[in-house]
C-alpha cells in the first residue's frame, strides 16, 4: 500500500466508525462555529452593549429642527459613530412619557419643557472611552448643544465589565477549542490503538510508521477541512436563521447577513484553517500516543 | 339799588305835593285849609302805614330771597351730593368688578399651583419609582441618563411654573387686599357722604317749610299793599280835587302883584338843564322790579352820575319844599310856573332854603358818597297834578 491509500486507511478499515466519528466532530465543530460566528459578530457584549449605549447631545430650546437634522447628519459621519438620529422635541416628550406615563398634564399649558436632541451610538468595536471623548470633543464646541450626555461617570466602569465579559466569553470559546482538541486527539489515539495489527502487517512489509502517521494526518486535515466547512455553514444557516426569527439574538448578537462582509473573511478562513488542523494535529497526537518510539 | 314799592311812592309825592301846598300859604278859605291840614294827617299816616307795609314786604321778600337762594344752594349742594354719591356708587360696582375678577384669579392661580404641585409630586412618584426599578446597574443607569435629565429638565420647568405662580398670586392677593381697602373705604366715604345727604335733605324741607311761611306771609303783605293801594288811589283822587279847589280858591281871591308862572315845562324862562352828568338808569312810567319781579309804576326817573356830585336847578323856581321823605331821603320841591313842580330826591344834602329863588343849572345840593362810587338821583316832573317823563322835556342821556 502506498499514496493516497495510506490517507484513508482509517476509512478503509473502521468505515462504520470513522462515520460515527464525523458526526461526532460535526456536531462539535457546528457547536464550535457557532459560538465563533456568534462571538465574531457581537463582538462580545460589545454589539448589545453599543445598541443599548447611547451619546445624547441635548440641544437648546429654540433650535430649528434643521440644525438639529444637520448636527446629527455631520456626526453620522464620523468614524466611530454607527448611527446618529436628530429627535424633535416632540419626540423627546413622546420618548419621556412613555418611560413616565400619566404626566402629560405636564405639559398642560401647551409648552414643550424639553428640547430635541441628536442621539449618537457607536459601532461595537469603537465603543471605548476614546471613542466616547472623540464624539464629545466634537459635540462641545456647537452652540446649539446644551449638554452632553455619555453616562458620565458610571461609563468606565460600564467598559471594564464589557472587557471583563468579552475576555470570560473569549475564554469560553477557547475551552470548547481545547475540549474539541482533546476530544479528537482521544479519538485519535484509539483509533490508532486499534490499527495496531494493520500497522505491524505493513511495518514488517518495509513501510514506516511515519510515513503512515502522516499520511493518515494529511487525510484527517482534509477530512476535517471539509467538516469545518460543512458545520460552519450550518452554524451560519442556524445564526441566520435566528437573528431573522428572534429579535433578541439580533439585538444581542446582531444580523447574521453581516457575516458575509469581507471584513470577517480573514477570521472565518482562520477559523475553517484551524478546524482542518486541530483533526491532523489529533491524528498525529493519536499516533505518538499509540506508538510510543522505540515500539 | 333800593327800590320803593310804586303804590308808597306816589303816595309820598302826593303827600310831598300836598305839603308843598300847604306851606305855600295860599289864601285857602279856612274850611278849605282845615279839610287840606285833615286830609294832610290822614295822608301822613296812610304813608306812614304805606311805608310800613313795604316795609315788611320788603323784608318779607328779602327773607324770601334769601331762603329762596338758601334753598338753591341746599338744592345745587344735593344735586352735587348725589352726583357724588353716584359717582363713588359707580367706584364701588367698579371696585366690586375688579375684586371679583381678581378673587377668580386668584383661585385660579391656586387652583394651577395646585395643579402644578400634583404634577411635581406624580412626577417625583414616576421618577423614584423608575429609580427604584433597576437603576442600580450600570447599564440601566446608563439608559437611563437622558431620561433622568428630562426629568430634570421637567422637574426644572414645574417648579420654574411654580415660583412663577405663587409670585402672581401674592401679586395678585396684593392687588386684591388693595382693592378691598379701597372698597372699604369708598364704602365708609359713601355712608359720610349719604349722612350729609340727609341732612341736606332735612335742611331743604326745613328750608321749605319757612319758604312756604314766608309766601303765605308775603300773599297776606301783599294783600294788604293792594288794600293800601286802593286807599292811596282814592287818596290822590282826592288830593287832585284838594288842588283843583286851590286853583279855584286862587281864581277866586288873586292877589295883587302876583304874576302868572308857566304851565309848561318848555315854556320856563331860561329853558331846563340835566340836574346832574350821569345817565337814566330808572325809566319813567311802569316796568318789571328784576328784584321783586313785580310790575312797578315809577313817576319819575333815575339818574346815575359820581358821587358827591353837585346837583343843580333844571330852571328857574321856588323852593317850595325842602325835607326828608322816607324812601327818598333828602327831598326838595320846586316849583317852576302854575302846576309846575319839580322833585329832587335820594340827595345828601341841600344847600339852598325853602322860599329861595333859584336860577336854571344853579347847585342846590349834593349826591351821597357811595364805595362803588356812583349815586342816583331822582327827578320827577309834575304839569298840572300829573307827573310827566322828564326825559321829554330834559335833554338826558340814557
Amino acid at each position: 500500500m502506498s499514496g493516497p491509500s495510506l490517507w484513508w486507511i482509517d476509512w478503509s478499515l473502521h468505515g462504520g466508525s470513522m462515520r460515527k466519528e464525523a458526526a461526532g466532530r460535526f456536531l462539535l465543530c457546528f457547536l464550535a462555529a457557532l459560538y465563533f460566528l456568534t462571538m465574531l459578530l457581537s463582538g462580545g457584549v460589545s454589539r448589545f452593549l453599543s445598541g443599548q449605549y447611547t451619546i445624547t447631545a441635548i440641544l437648546r430650546i429654540g433650535v430649528p429642527d434643521e440644525e438639529g437634522a444637520g448636527i446629527a447628519a455631520k456626526v453620522a459621519v464620523m468614524a466611530p459613530v454607527r448611527e446618529a438620529h436628530y429627535r424633535t422635541p416632540d419626540e423627546a416628550w413622546e420618548e419621556f412619557l412613555v418611560a413616565y406615563p400619566g404626566l402629560e398634564t405636564l405639559r398642560s399649558e401647551g409648552k414643550n419643557p424639553l428640547p430635541g436632541y441628536v442621539e449618537v451610538r457607536l459601532r461595537p468595536g469603537r465603543m471605548s472611552e476614546e471613542g466616547i471623548a472623540e464624539i464629545r470633543s466634537a459635540l462641545t464646541p456647537l452652540s446649539q448643544v446644551e449638554k452632553i450626555l455619555s453616562g458620565g461617570d458610571v461609563m468606565p466602569g460600564l467598559l471594564r465589565m464589557k472587557l471583563w465579559a468579552n475576555a470570560l466569553l473569549w475564554s469560553g470559546f477557547a475551552l470548547v477549542c481545547v475540549v474539541f482538541l482533546v476530544i479528537l486527539a482521544m479519538q485519535e489515539r484509539t483509533r490508532a490503538a486499534r490499527l495496531f495489527p494493520d500497522v505491524s502487517f505493513l511495518a514488517e512489509r518495509g513501510i514506516p510508521g511515519n510515513r503512515i502517521a502522516v499520511r493518515r494526518a494529511a487525510g484527517a486535515f482534509l477530512a476535517g477541512g471539509v467538516v469545518a466547512v460543512l458545520a460552519t455553514g450550518a452554524s451560519f444557516f442556524a445564526l441566520l436563521l435566528a437573528s431573522g426569527r428572534f429579535s433578541l439574538v439580533r439585538t444581542v448578537v446582531g444580523p447574521a447577513e453581516e457575516l458575509l462582509a469581507a471584513r470577517f473573511l480573514p477570521a472565518v478562513c482562520v477559523f475553517l484553517l484551524a478546524a482542518s488542523i486541530f483533526p491532523g494535529l489529533a491524528s498525529l497526537a493519536g499516533w505518538r500516543a499509540a506508538y510510543p518510539k522505540g515500539r | 339799588m333800593t327800590v320803593f314799592p310804586p303804590r308808597a311812592r306816589f303816595a309820598l309825592c302826593v303827600v310831598m305835593i300836598a305839603a308843598f301846598l300847604l306851606p305855600r300859604g295860599v289864601s285857602l278859605a279856612g274850611s278849605t285849609q282845615d279839610r287840606l291840614r285833615q286830609e294832610k294827617a290822614r295822608l301822613t299816616e296812610m304813608r306812614r302805614k304805606a311805608e310800613e307795609a313795604a316795609a315788611e314786604l320788603d323784608e318779607a321778600l328779602r327773607r324770601e330771597r334769601t331762603v329762596r337762594s338758601k334753598v338753591d344752594d341746599i338744592r345745587k349742594r344735593l344735586a352735587v351730593q348725589q352726583r357724588r354719591i353716584e359717582r363713588i356708587d359707580k367706584r364701588l360696582s367698579a371696585l366690586a368688578l375688579d375684586m371679583d375678577k381678581a378673587e377668580s384669579e386668584v383661585r385660579a392661580l391656586e387652583r394651577a399651583r395646585a395643579g402644578t404641585q400634583r404634577e411635581l409630586e406624580q412626577a417625583a412618584v414616576q421618577a423614584f419609582r423608575r429609580e427604584r426599578g433597576g437603576a442600580r446597574l450600570p447599564l440601566m443607569q446608563v439608559r437611563g441618563e437622558r431620561l433622568r435629565y428630562f426629568m430634570t429638565r421637567v422637574f426644572a420647568s414645574e417648579a420654574h411654573k411654580m415660583g412663577r405662580l405663587s409670585v402672581e398670586k401674592e401679586k395678585k392677593e396684593n392687588a386684591l387686599s388693595g382693592i378691598e381697602r379701597q372698597v372699604h373705604l369708598s364704602e365708609k366715604k359713601i355712608s359720610r357722604e349719604k349722612k350729609v345727604g340727609d341732612l341736606l335733605l332735612t335742611q331743604r324741607e326745613k328750608e321749605a317749610k319757612r319758604l312756604q311761611g314766608i309766601k303765605s306771609q308775603k300773599i297776606q303783605k301783599e294783600k294788604e299793599l293792594k288794600a293800601l293801594r286802593a286807599r292811596v288811589g282814592r287818596m290822590e283822587a282826592l288830593v287832585s280835587r284838594i288842588e283843583r279847589e286851590v286853583r279855584e280858591a286862587e281864581r277866586r281871591s288873586p292877589r295883587k302883584g302876583r304874576e302868572a308862572g308857566p304851565s309848561k315845562f318848555s315854556s320856563i324862562p331860561g329853558g331846563l338843564v340835566s340836574p346832574v352828568r350821569g345817565r337814566v338808569v330808572g325809566p319813567f312810567g311802569k316796568y318789571r322790579d328784576p328784584v321783586f319781579d313785580v310790575e312797578v309804576e315809577n313817576h319819575g326817573v333815575e339818574i346815575e352820575a359820581t358821587s358827591r356830585s353837585p346837583i343843580r336847578s333844571i330852571g328857574k323856581g321856588n323852593v317850595v319844599f325842602l325835607g326828608e321823605v322816607s324812601g327818598f331821603g333828602n327831598v326838595l320841591i320846586i316849583q317852576h310856573g302854575t302846576g309846575l313842580f319839580s322833585v329832587y330826591g335820594k340827595a345828601d344834602s341841600f344847600s339852598v332854603a325853602q322860599g329861595q329863588v333859584v336860577a336854571p343849572g344853579q347847585n342846590i345840593g349834593r349826591l351821597p358818597a357811595s364805595p362803588d362810587g356812583k349815586s342816583v338821583l331822582y327827578l320827577e316832573l309834575r304839569a298840572a297834578g300829573t307827573a310827566i317823563d322828564p326825559m321829554v322835556v330834559i335833554p338826558l342821556a340814557r
